[in-house]
């Protein structure tokens, strides 16, 4: 088992998603019209009509603006991925150069800010593999993972997403342009959506492909048509650099005459 | 004495003070010895506790706990989801949700429930379905003796072995000596492209160092024409393949020396090892009548020796019937199937063979 880092991201997202103007009421009942901004160490940041922002404690607004702020502010979280890889093994009958890598996927994310938060998040991982007999990707998988945050100050929900295995072989029979034919991983991306659909925080691993960590809402809108609308198999889930579903590398026909 | 006794009468003069005397040294004698005694229990010393001697006990070496893990190279589907909250519950974790994508397949309260189709593979489901009407595969590690150790087994031994079973009428008895998986595998048409051997004991349920290098399955099921008409089974497969209809064999598909080497059967067809599919030429089977509505057994058998590559492909000609051509020159025969092939198996089937080797459309031998 060789286990490939963890890596952590840290997105200070906090409550941009959520902002609106509204009424609110300190606990002395004084009201004014704000937006809210940010939860900045437990207290709010809210600003004002005229643009002035104003820190109050969370203590100082009503039980009904607390509430509010405990549906919609969203939190600051932080995405932890493990991935742990393991190689088939290669047995007398194992063709040569025929590879067969699993990856296990464990998502941890955790709720960094010390407002409490109620609303339902989801969490979607997409692990992407490149063609090797293509030019192409291929969506492995998606996984899913609907959850509340527990209450109080600091809270995680964690998933273990389903093994996926990646082959690499060497189909010598088969007369195409490259003989090794397969999948080889190319990188995950992790978004957690509030129940708004918005999305407040991602993750990936990808690095120099713009087309798919430029702009993530895209690129998660893309990958999860192409889930939708897979038949359930990797081989219906290739794609483009503009997530449109390509047809997979076929084998030529080619004249054979071997007499066994 | 009579004089005395009148002399004295009565008590002789002296006597009570000397009875007294006597009382009170007595009872001064019994008052020392009885103080003597009480301080003697008094100062009685307190007795030291003396640890007793080291007792020699047997020396046992504590065994080290072992636990057998079961090594399987394919892990476990479960999804684990976890939700917790870590500063201010630290000690608490709610229970773990599983199964999240376990599909319909998992079962509710005990009632089994519909197969997942997208739980099905190229070598079959898990479980039988009432879609259509699935043929029951049995696994044969014949290199494996029933205990599940290696027994030697040779080549011309594994096709001697094969040669036995069909000869006994296809009586899974004469196998009886081999190790046979447990798990059972429901397949509704055999269309296996060239891929791993390794694939095929794998979906089985045989670990991936079990020795897998001969092997065989055996599928069994009912078919049926809604038509009725004369058919043909075209097949090819590495390194061994058989067809049965009704008792009756009808095609050998394998490689050529395997095929002879197993069984008598003979092609007279034209066709037969002219056309490839995969990398080698198609077996071309014999002509076989289908009464309308009237279902018959069928049975097929599949294996491989020395591993690597393997394929088991079954396409079914019906006498009459124009097909279209590929480039070959072969006909696009349409794949024997019971039931409709799942689109994700399509499109893992597209993803090996090549083009024009089969057709996806065409009847379905369905027994109702």
């Amino acid at each position: 088992v060789k286990r490939i880092g963890i890596w952590i991201g840290l997105f200070v997202f906090c409550g941009l998603a959520s902002a609106e103007v509204r009424g609110w009421e300190d606990n002395k009942g004084h009201r004014f019209k704000a937006e809210f901004v940010q939860e900045l160490f437990g207290d709010i940041m809210l600003k004002e009509a005229n643009g002035h922002t104003r820190m109050i404690k969370l203590d100082d607004l009503s039980s009904k603006d607390q509430a509010y702020l405990f549906q919609h502010a969203s939190p600051t979280i932080e995405i932890n991925l493990t991935k742990t890889i393991r190689k088939r093994p290669e047995m007398e009958w194992t063709i040569p150069e025929d590879v067969t890598t699993l990856y296990t996927c464990m998502v941890r994310i955790n709720k960094i800010s010390e407002l409490p938060y109620k609303g339902k998040l989801t969490a979607e991982l997409f692990l992407l593999a490149t063609e090797v007999d293509g030019e192409n990707y291929i969506l492995i998988q998606r996984e899913k993972s609907e959850f509340v945050f527990p209450e109080g100050k600091r809270s995680q929900h964690e998933f273990q997403a389903k093994d996926v295995q990646l082959r690499r072989y060497n189909a010598s029979w088969a007369a195409t342009a490259s003989r090794y034919r397969g999948a080889e991983y190319f990188g995950y991306l992790i978004a957690v959506s509030d129940d708004q659909g918005r999305i407040i925080s991602s993750k990936t691993d990808i690095k120099d492909a713009d087309w798919i960590t430029g702009d993530i809402s895209t690129s998660v809108e893309g990958l999860r048509k192409l889930a939708i609308n897979g038949r359930g198999s990797v081989y219906s889930r290739h794609f483009d650099t503009t997530f449109e579903k390509t047809e997979v590398p076929r084998i030529p026909w080619h004249k054979r005459d071997a007499w066994f | 004495m009579k004089k005395l006794f009148r002399k004295t009468k009565g008590l002789i003069r002296g006597v009570p003070s000397a009875v007294l005397l006597s009382a009170v040294f007595h009872f001064i004698l019994l008052s020392i010895a009885g103080s003597l005694v009480v301080f003697s229990v008094m100062k009685k010393e307190e007795k030291k506790f003396v640890p007793p001697p080291p007792i020699e006990r047997p020396k046992m070496d504590l065994k080290k706990p072992r636990v057998k893990v079961k090594k399987t190279a394919k892990p476990s589907a479960t999804q684990r989801i976890v939700s917790k909250n870590v500063q201010s519950m630290p000690e608490i974790q709610l229970p773990e949700i599983s199964g999240m994508s376990a599909g319909l397949s998992g079962g509710i309260g005990g009632f089994e429930m519909m197969p997942d189709p997208a739980e099905m593979t190229l070598f079959g489901g898990k479980s039988s379905s009432s879609i259509g009407n699935d043929f029951e595969g049995t696994f044969y590690a014949m290199g494996l003796d029933r205990a599940g150790r290696r027994n030697g087994m040779s080549y011309s031994e594994f096709y001697r072995a094969v040669r036995r079973f069909y000869e006994s009428g296809w009586n899974p008895r004469s196998f009886a000596m081999y190790y046979r998986a447990p798990q059972k595998l429901y397949a509704t048409f055999f269309y296996i492209p060239m891929t791993a051997s390794e694939f095929v004991p794998r979906s089985f349920g045989i670990p991936d160092e079990v020795y897998s290098f001969f092997w065989l399955t055996h599928y069994k099921g009912k078919i049926m024409s809604k038509t009725g008409g004369t058919f043909r089974f075209w097949g090819r497969a590495e390194n061994m393949m058989a067809v049965r209809i009704s008792g009756k064999e009808v095609l050998q598909g394998g490689h050529i020396d395997a095929a002879e080497l197993a069984s008598d059967w003979r092609s007279t067809a034209s066709e037969h090892r002219k056309f490839y599919r995969g990398h080698g030429p198609m077996g071309v089977g014999d002509w076989f009548e289908l009464e309308a509505g009237v279902p018959v057994e069928m049975e097929i058998t599949f294996g491989d020796e020395n591993g690597a590559w393997t394929q088991a492909t079954l396409t079914i000609e019906e006498k009459g019937v124009e097909y279209p051509k590929n480039e070959d020159g072969a006909p696009i025969l349409p794949i024997f199937k019971t039931a409709e092939i799942p689109g994700h198996l399509i499109d893992e089937i597209e993803y090996s063979m090549i083009e024009g080797e089969a057709s996806f459309e065409g009847p379905v031998f369905n027994v109702y």
